[in-house]
């Protein structure tokens, strides 16, 4: 199977904008250019793999993270547990719909158990897009293994 | 009738999702119940016996599949019902699950509507206001 990384990310962009809309209720919109988010960032990421293999990385600034873990649990504010565990978890969905999206019948793909770190000003991978919710950026990247 | 659910995920996020949306679904349940892995539940099981587990698969120290297994082994917890809520779905485990007579599987993200006949046949419906009181007050 031949991977083109750009097309794979726009497959991943498709899962991230259908998770934010259904189950938290966002909409994001890409922002030209690169940007790098600062100060206190939640990053979650999972690894798939399966014909190709890959990491799917979300950041998002701690406090749309915790506007989005209590819209999702419908909770007010959420403890920071369960503000990780809700990034965690919407990270696990985008990958779960980026699989689905790749191989709806074949369902050749493996999911590894998610990862959440709070990191200050992080780096994301070079191939990071930025998103904006309106009020927040946020990123989104798929690294590829080779 | 007592109705209870067995809720078995890692994630405290989906284990609370999973309870909103049965109980915004309009099921009577009396008892949730949850767990983090399939050997906490297996504890829980060992307690009540619930009617129905709802369980993720990849979870730590014990995923699902092994702990329907495990049930499976088990006279009095081979009859409880388990629907699979999970991002997985290789065939692997979409033919293991059909194997262990697994009533439903969802694959996240679901929508809440998703989840609702699916677990309706082994849960009950609340009973309506109107239905509860004919004269309407």
């Amino acid at each position: 199977m031949e991977v083109i990384p750009d097309q794979l990310f726009d497959v991943v962009v498709h899962a991230a904008t259908e998770v934010f809309e259904n189950m938290l209720f966002v909409s994001i919109y890409p922002v030209a250019g690169s940007s790098s988010l600062t100060g206190q960032v939640i990053h979650g990421r999972i690894r798939y793999q399966g014909p190709h293999s890959a990491t799917v990385h979300l950041y998002l600034p701690a406090d749309l993270a915790l506007r989005l873990a209590g819209d999702f649990l419908g909770e007010g504010t959420p403890d920071e547990e369960l503000v990780l565990d809700a990034c965690a978890e919407v990270a696990n969905m985008v990958a779960g719909r980026h699989l689905k999206s790749l191989s709806p019948d074949a369902r050749l793909y493996r999911l590894a158990m998610p990862q959440v770190a709070v990191e200050i000003d992080p780096v994301a991978p070079p191939q990071a897009r930025t998103f904006t919710t309106g009020r927040h950026l946020l990123q989104l990247a798929l690294e590829v293994e080779q | 009738m007592h109705t209870s659910v067995l809720i078995v995920d890692d994630s405290a996020t989906v284990r609370k999702v999973v309870k909103r949306t049965i109980n915004q679904a309009g099921f009577v349940i009396h008892t949730f119940l949850e767990a983090r892995n399939g050997r906490e539940a297996l504890e829980q099981l060992q307690q009540i016996t619930p009617s129905l587990v709802v369980t993720d698969i990849n979870m730590p120290e014990m995923g699902g599949i092994e702990l329907i297994e495990a049930m499976k082994r088990h006279t009095h917890l081979r009859d409880i019902p388990c629907v699979v809520i999970s991002t997985e779905g290789s065939h692997e485990v979409i033919d293991r699950m059909l194997e262990l007579g697994v009533v439903g599987f969802i694959q996240k993200p679901f929508r809440p509507e998703e989840l609702a006949p699916v677990i309706a046949p082994y849960v009950q419906m609340a009973v309506t206001t109107r239905a509860a009181d004919p004269m309407g007050f």
